[in-house]
Order: structure tokens, then sequence, then C-alpha cells
């Protein structure tokens, strides 16, 4: 088995929830989902830091959209997984699941499903 | 719809600036967006943004250091020769200061083991003279007993011996080897305030004269393994059966000045204070606990008063002609060792500076090589800072490995430390890596400190790349010089000649004293101690008490030879005795029986010995030196004091011989010496008497065997012997230190300037290879060229070398009193530093001349 590259908590919340937000992922939005749905309330700063160093290690990338279509509208820096960023996340997410299988959390999460 | 403007718009702005530019516009937009949407004001948005602003900014930092600190690390790891010489040459330089560190752990960084060590303080000795205020090792027993009883700035005094090698350990039954003990009075842990496990000595053993003993955590861990059974029983010892009553806790010092070895407890037997002769010496110094509100200048003041009552009731005794200094408790312990102080940090301070000036070097002239690297890191984008932070880390890296090889050095080497160490620091040294150390965040601090100096200046350097002239440049890689590299190597030169000249002088000092003849032949030498037995209100030794001694003597197995005499006169520094006090000079009054001459192997240069009847009879006879002669009657012939006459307190004294000058102690100038029959009422000395023995070659004295001869024929003698050998060698500590230190810190200091030599002359053949292809092309030789770069190297070495000697004459009059007949601004001293340095100049340029000798200059111009 291939290892696993290592992704912080924080960094996978990020990756999560800019796959999730598809074409409307920047920092605003990430922040928000991370909060409503991992519960997880991440300052600003966190986000933007977390960005930053997901860039630099090429697990996404950035742009500046057009501007919105209204008076005084603003470009937005926008996020995008890259591939290497993908697979990242699910392979972490694969071990974890491997890892807790035969557990009270792995069992849960079975029942879940 | 906008932003609600509850604070002026410039407050937000300012915020925003803060971000850094890459994310500034980002954070604008999306504060901007929440702050509309949420209906928030610019009060809001402004502290959002400082808080995304130092957010990202401590983490841009840390992510740029971390990317710094590991482009540090690759480029050191990338010149593996350049990075291993550097380490090396600054754990050279710092070694000697983590030894220095591991030694003053005790003395400079750690608290005192004693219950507010602050109100504690010794009571030392010394003397006024010539060269100022001289620590004297022994202290008036009768001062520190007025004292205890009458001073009322103490709330107690208290004394212990300490251990010294010339001290017999303790051998008890069941006790395992003999053990080295302290003798203390009772009250010592009292007055220090420390509480030992068990119980502490009480008045009432010393008037039971109890022999007890309280032994170090250490020495109830080796010999009893902690076991509780020691208390239990009685170990039979020399003076009587001993019994161990307390543990002391872990990590106690002996509170004395004189702790040549590691005592393994305290030993108490009568009260070291209290006795019948007031003179008498102790060994060290007393300790003493102030009273409340009483400051060290109140109780000098009353020590002071002291002194000078018992000097004017004792005017006539040169023992209480003494002064006494009160010491803060710390500074007091190592009192004897004060005018080694500034000696070890001048050394050490001076070879750390080298060691400082040879990085700093080393890292111009790498910077210099590595110039289009750094000048493409600006084109790049990197701040001047960050190519400042890189050198700075590869300083770091280098000095904290540079300390990590020095202590791991120290540690493996300290035993032989050890060794070189003078008595009384032995006793007090920590190993570097011992845990109780704190000498070692001291060498660390050392370490950080100097990679800040040393990096300092090349990392403004490296940052100040011209990179237009860099890149544009015709690829030659070096073109400029290495400004300021002759005035570093010059400052190296500079006091590597300080530390060759102080080595030179030291190791010829030591020379000097182990080499001079000491007027008698030490080897198999020794000296037996016979106490009581006389009778203490008799007039004089009864010759039949002292020819029996020697007679008894004589007949032990292996003793070649005995004589006796009245005081202790050899393997000691110099006593004096009022007959020469009274003439303004140093001198000894010794009386002598049986063949003393023969036996200690002492010239007799006119005349003859004193014969068994002038011994027996305390003829007014007369055996003098060629020191005493001069003294008495301005005579330079020995032969001429033959038949003089000399008026002594016994009468007047007709000279028969003149024997050689006699050194009584490595280091010490010969005395006068004025010799009578020892049954002379002059020579009377106390009860004791010394017994010198002449053994055969390698055979030493069965002691227990002499002292139950003498037992049997005289009574209790309670004899006790020692070779010479033993007494003089702790003499020869502090001069063996002094050259070791110096000639360990002059041979490294030596290799450091090398070093740095060696790399400026190489770095220089490469910048000027072009030119030296021109130069072989204009009709220059290889020799020529060879000499270009050994004159190059010479030149700021000679500078350096005239700065160093100035400065070496200078401190001349400062070294010269350690110095031993050995003259410190003698001009041969100076030419052979010199030329020292200049050769270590020339051998450092030898291959780098090699190279510039061996240029092809076809090779050398093609290479643009």
């Amino acid at each position: 088995m291939p290892p696993t590259v290592l992704l912080g908590e924080v960094e996978q919340l990020v990756l999560l929830a800019v796959l999730r937000l598809g074409d409307e992922a920047y920092a605003v939005p990430i922040r928000a989902l991370i909060k409503a749905d991992a519960g997880v309330d991440l300052s600003r700063g966190t986000v933007y830091v977390t960005l930053e160093r997901l860039e630099r290690k090429g697990y996404v990338t950035s742009w500046f959209s057009d501007p919105q279509a209204v008076r005084g509208g603003k470009a937005r820096r926008l996020f995008r997984l890259k591939p290497p960023g993908l697979t990242a996340v699910k392979a972490f997410k694969r071990g974890l699941d491997r890892l807790a299988q035969g557990t009270v959390v792995g069992a849960s999460r079975e029942k879940k499903a | 719809m906008t932003i609600r403007r509850d604070r002026p718009a410039w407050l937000g702005r300012l915020a925003l600036r803060l971000v850094p530019r890459s994310w500034r516009e980002t954070v604008r937009d999306d504060l901007e967006a929440e702050a509309v949407a949420g209906g928030h004001g610019s009060l809001w948005l402004s502290l959002q943004a400082l808080a995304a602003a130092v957010r990202l900014r401590r983490a841009f930092a840390a992510d740029a250091l971390a990317a710094d600190v590991r482009h540090g690390l690759r480029s050191l790891r990338r010149s593996p020769g350049f990075t291993t010489g550097a380490i090396l040459t600054f754990a050279l330089g710092m070694g000697v200061n983590v030894a220095v560190f591991a030694v003053a752990d005790r003395m400079l960084f750690r608290p005192l083991p004693y219950a507010d060590p602050g109100r504690l303080v010794h009571i030392h000795s010394f003397t006024t003279g010539s060269a100022g205020p001289t620590p004297e090792s022994l202290l008036p027993k009768i001062l520190t007993y007025a004292l205890r009883s009458e001073a009322e700035s103490f709330v107690d005094v208290a004394y212990a011996q300490g251990a010294t090698a010339r001290q017999e350990p303790l051998t008890l039954e069941g006790f395992g080897p003999p053990v080295t003990v302290s003798v203390a009075t009772f009250n010592l842990l009292s007055v220090l305030g420390v509480h030992p496990l068990g119980r502490d000595f009480t008045r009432e053993d010393v008037d039971s004269r109890a022999h007890l003993l309280i032994l170090t955590d250490e020495a109830w861990n080796q010999r009893f393994a902690r076991s509780p059974d020691v208390f239990e029983r009685s170990y039979p010892g020399p003076r009587g059966a001993y019994r161990v009553v307390g543990i002391l806790p872990p990590g106690f010092l002996v509170p004395s000045s004189a702790l040549g070895e590691k005592p393994e407890g305290l030993e108490l037997s009568i009260d070291p204070l209290e006795g019948k002769i007031a003179a008498f010496q102790l060994g060290g110094s007393a300790i003493a606990r102030l009273r409340p509100g009483v400051t060290i200048a109140r109780a000098q003041a009353e020590v002071d008063a002291f002194v000078a009552r018992l000097a004017q009731s004792n005017a006539q005794s040169p023992a209480f002609q003494q002064q006494a200094a009160v010491l803060p408790v710390q500074s007091g312990l190592f009192f004897l060792f004060r005018p080694y102080v500034w000696l070890v940090v001048i050394a050490v301070g001076a070879v750390l500076a080298i060691a400082c000036l040879n990085l700093t070097t080393l890292l111009l002239a790498r910077g210099r090589s590595r110039e289009h690297d750094a000048a493409i890191r600006t084109a790049l984008g990197a701040s001047a800072g960050r190519i400042r932070r890189v050198t700075l880390v590869e300083t770091l890296v280098i000095c904290g490995a540079g300390t990590l090889v020095a202590v791991i050095a120290c540690q493996w080497a300290f035993d032989t430390i050890l060794a070189l160490l003078p008595a009384g620091l032995r006793g007090v040294a920590v190993a570097p890596l011992d845990p109780r150390q704190v000498g070692l965040a001291a060498a660390a601090a050392a370490a950080s400190a100097c990679a800040l100096l040393v990096g300092v200046w090349p990392a403004r350097r490296a940052a100040r790349t011209d990179v237009v002239t860099l890149l544009h440049g015709d690829g030659r890689g070096v073109t400029r010089g290495l400004r300021g590299g002759a005035t570093l190597l010059a400052l190296e030169a500079a006091l590597g000649v300080v530390l060759v000249a102080g080595a030179a002088m030291t190791v010829r000092s030591f020379l000097q004293i182990v080499l001079k003849d000491p007027g008698y032949d030490i080897a198999d030498l020794y000296e037996v101690r016979v106490g009581h037995g006389f009778d203490p209100n008799g007039p004089y030794y009864p010759f039949s008490r002292v020819n029996g001694a020697i007679e008894t003597l004589q007949a032990a197995s292996g003793v070649e030879s005995v004589a006796a005499a009245s005081r202790y006169c050899l393997g000691r520094p110099g006593g004096y005795h009022d007959f020469w006090r009274a003439r303004g000079v140093d001198g000894n009054l010794v009386g002598i029986a049986g063949d003393y001459f023969g036996t200690t192997r002492t010239r007799l240069l006119a005349g003859r010995a004193f014969t068994r009847d002038e011994v027996a009879g305390a003829s007014p006879v007369a055996i003098v030196n060629p020191i005493a002669a001069r003294e008495l009657w301005g005579s330079d012939d020995p032969a001429s004091a033959l038949g003089r006459t000399v008026e002594t307190t016994d009468g007047v004294r007709t000279v028969v011989g003149v024997v050689e000058n006699i050194r009584t102690a490595p280091g010490e100038p010969p005395r006068a010496d004025l010799f009578i029959p020892m049954t002379s009422p002059e020579a009377r000395n106390g009860s004791a008497m010394q017994l010198v023995v002449r053994m055969a070659p390698g055979q030493p004295p069965d002691i227990a065997r002499m002292d139950a001869a003498l037992d049997a024929r005289f009574g209790r003698q309670n004899a006790s012997g020692t070779a010479y050998s033993s007494l003089t060698a702790p003499l020869l500590q502090r001069p063996r230190f002094q050259a070791v230190l110096f000639g360990a810190v002059a041979a490294i200091a030596l290799l450091l300037a090398a070093v740095g030599l060696y790399a400026v002359a190489a770095f220089d053949v490469a910048r000027r290879r072009r030119e030296m292809g021109v130069r072989l092309t204009l009709g220059a030789t290889a020799g020529d060229l060879a000499r270009l770069v050994v004159a190059g190297a010479v030149r700021p070495v000679a500078l350096g070398c005239l700065a160093g000697l100035v400065a070496t004459w200078w401190a001349a009059r400062f070294l010269q009193v350690y110095m031993f007949e050995v003259d410190a601004r003698g001009p041969w001293t100076y030419a052979l530093v010199a030329a020292v340095l200049v050769a270590t100049a020339v051998a450092a340029a030898w291959l780098p001349a090699r190279r510039a000798a061996r240029t092809n200059p076809v090779t050398a111009l093609r290479a643009d």
C-alpha cells in the first residue's frame, strides 16, 4: 500500500469544503460550510492561511473570477481542488475508514450508511 | 448597500494595509461583502482585517523562516568540507570555554546548597605586599576562636578543614577503602542551615571526645548502598572507634577553600578551634553566619578590630600579622584562586575571539564565492532580510554544532581535565553533561551570542549584492577581493601573539620550577612525624630521645639513612623564624641531628657537618647557606663564612660549614638557612619532631612497623609518614595548570589562525587566477607567484604580530607575578613568538602558493 500523505485536521476540512462548494468555493462560504456541517468555527485568518498552504502544496488552485454583475461588484478569489488534492483527501478518508473498521466509530459509520 | 461608517475609513484602510499584499484584495473583498450582508460597521471591518493580517503574517513569517532554515541547512549539506571545517574550528575555540564553564559551574552559576547563603560569609587570611593583597591559605586559630566567642556580628562561626592530598585518609575496619573526610567543628551544619539525615554533631559529642562521622550521600550510596545499617555499628580506626551519625543531603559542598580532594564526609574529633596552641594555623578559611541586619562591611570592621588587637598583643609572632577578609560565601570558597581567574578569563576569552574571527573570515570567503546564488535569489524576489537570515541560520547551525562537539569532547576528556586542574577546583568541578550542570546553559548562550556576532558582517555583506553587475558579469564568478579579510587576520594574529607569548612564559616557568635543582634529592625521601613523647615543658629535645628515634628507624627494613629536624623545612613553602624576621629577611632556623645533609643529599660547599658530640652537647656551632652568608656578612664566597660568628638567643655560634641553597618547595626561592644542633634550646619547636628518612630506591617505608618500634621504645609516639614528593606534588599543580592552559590555548590559536590564513590565501588564489595567468605571460616565474601568495598572507600577520607584541609588553607587568625566574619582557621570548606566528602564516599559505605556482597561463586566460 503506498504511503498516505498526512493531512492536518483543518486542511481536511478546507479541502472537503472546497470540494463541496464546487465553483463557488471562496473563503467566506468555505468558513460558513465548515461551521454549519462540521461544527468547527475557524477564524478567517486560519482559513486564509490553510488555503495559502494548500495552494503551495499543489492541492488547490486559485483564480480571480469575473467581477460580479452588480454595481460595484468585485472579482472573487475562487479555489478549486487539483487532482493531487483530490487524491490526497480521498486517500486520507479511505485510510481513516479502514482504521475505524471494526471499532465503535467504524460500526456507527457503517450503521449510518 | 454600503458599510456603516461608525469609525473613520482610514482605520479600515490602515488595518488592510497590514495584510500581506497577495491576500489584501481578497481579504478586503470578503470583509466588505460580509460587512454589508451582516450590517457591520467599519470598526468591525478594521478589527477583522487586523486579526486576519496578524494570522497571515505570522504564518508567512514562520513559513519563510522554515524555508530559510531548510535552505541554510541544505547549503551547508552541499559543502561538507567547509561545514566540517567550520564546525571543528569553532568547536576548538568553544572547547576551552565549555571546560571552564564546567569547572566554574559551582563558582558562578549554581546557588550553594545552604540555607539563606546570602547571610553566610567566609573569613580568609591575607597579607599585603608589594604585589597587593595575597590570599593566605592559613588562618590563625585564635582569631577564629575569638570571633566565635566574642564577635557580635556573627550568629556563630564554624570551620571545615577541607581535604587535600596531604591528609591521610581514614582507614576504618569494615568501611571499605580508606575514606577522605574533612575535620569540622560541631556547629558547622547548624551554621550552614543544613539538616542531615540521622543527626548532627553536638557540643556534648565534643565534650565526650567521641569519634563521629557524617557521610556524604554519594559515599553512603557507594560504600553501603544507602543501607541504614551504617548507623548500627562502630568502625575501629587509628584514633579509636568511629560511628556514623548522619548523612548529608545530596549535592552538599564542604564550605572550605582547601578542597583538593572530594571529601566523603565530615569528621568530628576534638574541636579544631579549641586547644592549647593559640597561634596554630588552620588550613583554609572559617565560615560564619551574619546576624540579621548586619552587613558584610560592619562584620569586616569588627574583624579588623579583632585582628588589630591580636596583632598588638602578639607583636613578636608573625602568625598574627596577617589580615582577615570577610567575603560572601560563594566568592570566599574560591578566594585562593582569585589571582588566577583573570588569567583564565583572558586565555579562554582570547581563544573564543580567535575562533569567532576565524569563522567570520571563512563565512566572508564563502559568501564571496556564492555571490551569484545570492544575486539570482534577489532577482527572483528574495528580500535582503531573507538573504541575511540564511547566512545567520548557517552561522547558528555551525556555532550550535561546534558547541555540541565541544561539550561531547569535554565530557569524554573530563577525567583528563580534572587531573590538570589545581587542587581546590577538582572537588567542585562538574562534568558538562552532568544533570546538575548549569554552566551548559551558559555555553549555549555563549554559542548563540557568538553566532550573532560572527554572522552579522557576512550576512550584511551577502545581502548587499549588486544584482545587475553580477548577473551581467563575465561569468568569472569571484572577482572582488575579500574586504576586511586582512583586518580579521591581523586581529587573529595579535590575539595569537598574546596567547603564544603567555604559553612560552608559563611553560618556561614550569620547566624552571621542575628542572631547577632544589638543593636536595627528593626521590625516595620520606618525612616521619613523631608527636608526643617529648616533655612539652622541657627546654630542648633530649639527645637520648633524638638519637634513640634515629637509631630505631635506622634499624627498620629498607632504610638507608635517617636524620632529624626540629621543624618542617622541606616539601613546603618556606617558613620563617624570628631570627631572620628581626633582620627583615625571610629565612629558616632549623635544629638538626644525625647525618641530615647526607640523608637529604644536600651538597656541602665548605667546611663540615655537625659531629655527634656537637649535637649531643648542644655546642655553639652553626651551618649556613650562601644566602645567609650574604645577609649576615655581605659575602658571596661560601668559604669566607667559615669561622665567622653569629649571635642567636642561645649565645654566639661559630660557623663550621656552608651548604648549598635549598628550595624547600617547587617555585619557591631559596631562603636564608641557619642550621644548629637540634638539642639547642633555640631549636625547640613544640613537642613534635620531624625525622627525615631516605629509603632504598623503590622501597616505601612501613610506617606502621616504624610506629610500633617507636612506641615500644618511647611509649605512644603516633608516628605518621609522607613522601616528600607527595608533599611537593600539589605545589606543582598551579604552575602546571598555567602552563597547560596557555599551552593548549596557544596551540588552538595557532591552528585556528592557520585555518583562517589558508582559507583567505586559497580564496585569493582562486580570485586572482586570471591575473596570475597575465603575470606568467609577462615573464613572472612560478616562484614569483608563490612568493606573492605567501607575502599576501604574511603581511597582515606581521602587522598583527606587532600589535600583539605591544599588547604583551603592556600586559607583562601583570603577568610577571605568575612567572618563576622568567622575564615577562625578555626580548628572546618576543622574537620567538613573532617567528612562530610568521612561520605559521608561511606554512598555512604553502598549499595555495603551490597551486598558484602551478597556474597554467593558457587555461587561466581562456577560462572567462
